[in-house]
């Protein structure tokens, strides 16, 4: 049963070839050279016309894998949320594909992706983990941060979302006021690990308000207030301690809503972190740790890569959506099909 | 090149090509060393260039240009450092210079008497431009001194978009004059910059060009609510307006300024009760409204933009439809665009400064 995957919900023009949880082949054509994040790269939105790079990726994936579209059984695209001219070209390849060679299409929410992204097998089939229902999922990303139930497969309940900035978002924009181009977050990694993080006091965003809600604008501006009253010459001698403090905010209110929850649904086995941000290491130990300590199993990406975007995680969630039905396989159907840039994991899936 | 013959003295005529643009800034900068005459193309209009501080240069441009003592005279500079020397300028005046250059404006700030004070107006101020245009940057660069930036014509006359109408209007004494003409044809019919008077702490516009910044309103917020109310309130003025055209809000300011809690304000207005979150990382968020006026509200943010090939690709423009309010964070960004925009739409340019804590100042102007 294999799935032809495509996602370009922002910067990645990415395709992969799954087989259920397994990926046969990935890949991810990046905008942002892995070897410059201290360069000051912007992300090209020119870039982000996928046009000219989606061809390629799906010829590439198919030879990695093996298969012909005769292997293929249906076609699975992110449809939202995301940028909208660079989802469209995803999302009107996938239809083209899919009238073409008569493959039913699977569309899938780009956060059911990040959801279900520890999930993600190598070719072989590992690692094997098992789905526990319900179970809680965070995902921390230049896009979004959001906390999600997942009742089962394929049905979830919104718990928290950001009400202005993601937590990636401050990060990056933090980082640029230190200096540190784009992206900003694997620097102030790098920074943070030397730094003291109380060395500045700044507010843990929506500490004291109640809920699951995020904010970081706050935070943000605090920060600058921080940054602006130094000097150039402080700012440098100063940045693993500015970078150790922001960052420390930033994991401490995702920690605290993450908390609230563990406290009061204890019928909750399993937690899922996911997105971008979880390839920091300091959050994903201070993740493990908290849920640890509510008895509970932690889960993070088994391979670095599925913690960006990647078609890999949509391409597993494709999978569960077909095994319940949740594909399009009439043409005008599948014609209708249009991208949705704020989707919000209610769109094909289960209520 | 070409050697217009039966001159008195020769007119050096040179065609601006896109190999070429090396060889004529260094031309133009030789011309501008020896005190000559030069008229060159700019953003706006064709314009005469002399070294701003050489008496002899300056002796020259007035008796070409029959102007009146006492009018003033303007001087492109490199970059907004370079401000200082020439002028005296403050913080808001800074901050409202950041936006508006490089670009078609003129600004009339008080005069520190650094160039040729025939240059000068009477009451002591000077036309200082920053074209954006990339023979001028360059020679800007390149010439250690201010020169002139005012257009090539006789005072009184209307401006010129090609050397040869130009050329026409003017006697065989006049011609003499010149020294150096730069040719780059027939310049887009572009108006000429719009000066702005910024010397006294209120924003006048003494000529409208270009681009017209009109009904400077000031704001102090002191809170995220009273941002909200000011956005709130804004909509609400241009509310009727939009039964005719779409509304245009571009919003300028660093970050943490209060942006985004503005989007937040006009979004209650409309009676959307999705939560309005930041569009950093996808660039536009588009919402339906419940509102009778604005269908649909657009949400913009180019923090992510670098580049005006990317801006190509967004067609910002063109996504504006009918009854749509559309709000673009870190807008200045939209440059060149900004004038297309401004045919279609009710164009509102809004900057944010932060004043320390949770003190904002909102201007709001209009842009024409």
């Amino acid at each position: 049963m294999n799935i032809l995957a495509i996602d370009t919900s922002a910067d990645e023009t990415s395709v992969a070839i799954t087989n259920k949880q397994r990926v046969l082949s990935s890949v991810i054509f990046s905008q942002i050279s892995v070897h410059k994040p201290y360069g000051g790269v912007f992300p090209s939105l020119a870039k982000r016309e996928h046009y000219s790079k989606i061809t390629p990726a799906i010829e590439l994936a198919m030879k990695k894998a093996y298969v012909r579209f005769n292997d293929i059984k249906a076609i699975a695209v992110t449809i939202g949320p995301g940028l909208p001219p660079a989802l469209e070209v995803g999302v009107s390849t996938a239809k083209l594909l899919s009238l073409l060679y008569k493959k039913p299409l699977i569309p899938v929410d780009h956060i059911e992706g990040h959801i279900y992204s520890p999930f993600v097998q190598n070719k072989n089939g590992n690692p094997k983990r098992e789905f526990l229902f319900p179970f809680l999922a965070l995902v921390v990303s230049g896009g979004h941060t959001q906390l999600v139930i997942v009742k089962s497969h394929i049905r979830y309940q919104i718990l928290g979302s950001t009400l202005d900035d993601a937590a990636g978002e401050a990060l990056d924009k933090a980082g640029r006021m230190l200096g540190l181009g784009y992206p900003a977050g694997p620097a102030i990694e790098q920074f943070a690990e030397n730094g003291n993080v109380h060395a500045y006091t700044l507010p843990i965003p929506m500490k004291k308000l109640p809920g699951f809600d995020f904010s970081y604008s706050g935070l943000k501006t605090a920060f600058k207030h921080v940054v602006y009253s130094m000097s150039e010459k402080e700012r440098v001698t100063h940045i693993h301690d500015l970078a150790a403090s922001f960052q420390n905010a930033v994991f401490q209110s995702l920690l605290l809503k993450l908390e609230r929850v563990l406290k009061t649904r204890t019928d909750i086995p399993l937690v899922v972190l996911g997105g971008g941000v979880s390839a920091n290491k300091t959050l994903r130990q201070q993740f493990r740790s908290l849920v640890r300590k509510y008895k509970k199993q932690p889960l993070t990406v088994a391979y670095p890569y599925l913690s960006g975007d990647n078609a890999a995680m949509i391409g597993t969630v494709a999978w569960f959506k077909y095994e319940r039905g949740i594909v399009l396989k009439d043409a005008k159907a599948i014609q209708s099909i249009e991208r949705i840039p704020r989707a919000n994991l209610s769109a094909f899936t289960i209520l | 090149m070409c050697i217009i013959a039966g001159y008195n003295r020769c007119v050096e005529i040179i065609k601006l090509t896109k190999k070429n643009r090396r060889e004529v800034v260094q031309k133009m900068c030789d011309a501008l060393a020896c005190d000559g005459l030069v008229v060159f193309p700019s953003d706006t209009v064709y314009g005469i260039a002399v070294n701003a501080v050489s008496k002899k240069a300056v002796d020259k441009l007035l008796a070409f240009k029959d102007r009146p003592k006492g009018k003033a005279i303007s001087i492109a500079i490199t970059s907004l450092e370079k401000l200082n020397t020439y002028a005296t300028i403050n913080d808001n005046q800074r901050q409202l210079i950041e936006t508006l250059l490089p670009g078609p404006f003129t600004l009339v700030l008080s005069s520190l008497r650094k160039v040729d004070t025939r240059l000068e107006a009477e009451d002591g101020t000077i036309g200082i431009r920053i074209p954006n245009n990339k023979l001028v940057c360059d020679v800007t660069t390149k010439f250690p001194l201010p020169f002139t930036a005012t257009s090539a014509n006789i005072s009184g006359k209307g401006p010129h978009y090609s050397v040869k109408a130009f050329l026409n209007t003017l006697s065989q004494k006049k011609r003499d004059q010149l020294s150096l003409i730069i040719d780059a044809g027939t310049l887009p019919h572009n108006k000429p910059s719009t000066v702005l008077h910024m010397a006294k702490d209120t924003l006048t516009t003494v000529r409208p060009g270009a681009l017209t910044l009109k009904r400077h309103t000031i704001f102090q917020s002191e809170s995220v609510e009273e941002t909200i109310d000011i956005a709130k309130k804004l909509v609400g003025r241009y509310q009727n307006i939009a039964k005719k055209k779409p509304l245009l809000f571009i919003l300028k300011g660093d970050l943490g300024t209060g942006k985004t809690i503005f989007a937040k304000g006009v979004g209650i207005y409309l009676g959307i009760t999705e939560t309005i979150v930041s569009p950093t990382y996808v660039v536009c968020h588009e919402y339906d409204t419940p509102h009778l006026h604005f269908k649909k509200f657009y949400h913009f943010d180019l923090y992510n933009v670098a580049t005006e090939e990317e801006l190509q690709v967004l067609s910002i423009p063109n996504t504006i439809t009918q009854k749509s309010i559309t709000l673009v964070e870190w807008g200045e960004r939209l440059g060149s665009l900004i004038p297309m925009a401004k045919k279609t739409t009710k164009t509102v340019l809004i900057t944010f400064t932060d004043g320390g804590k949770d003190k904002r100042q909102l201007d709001i102007f209009e842009v024409h």
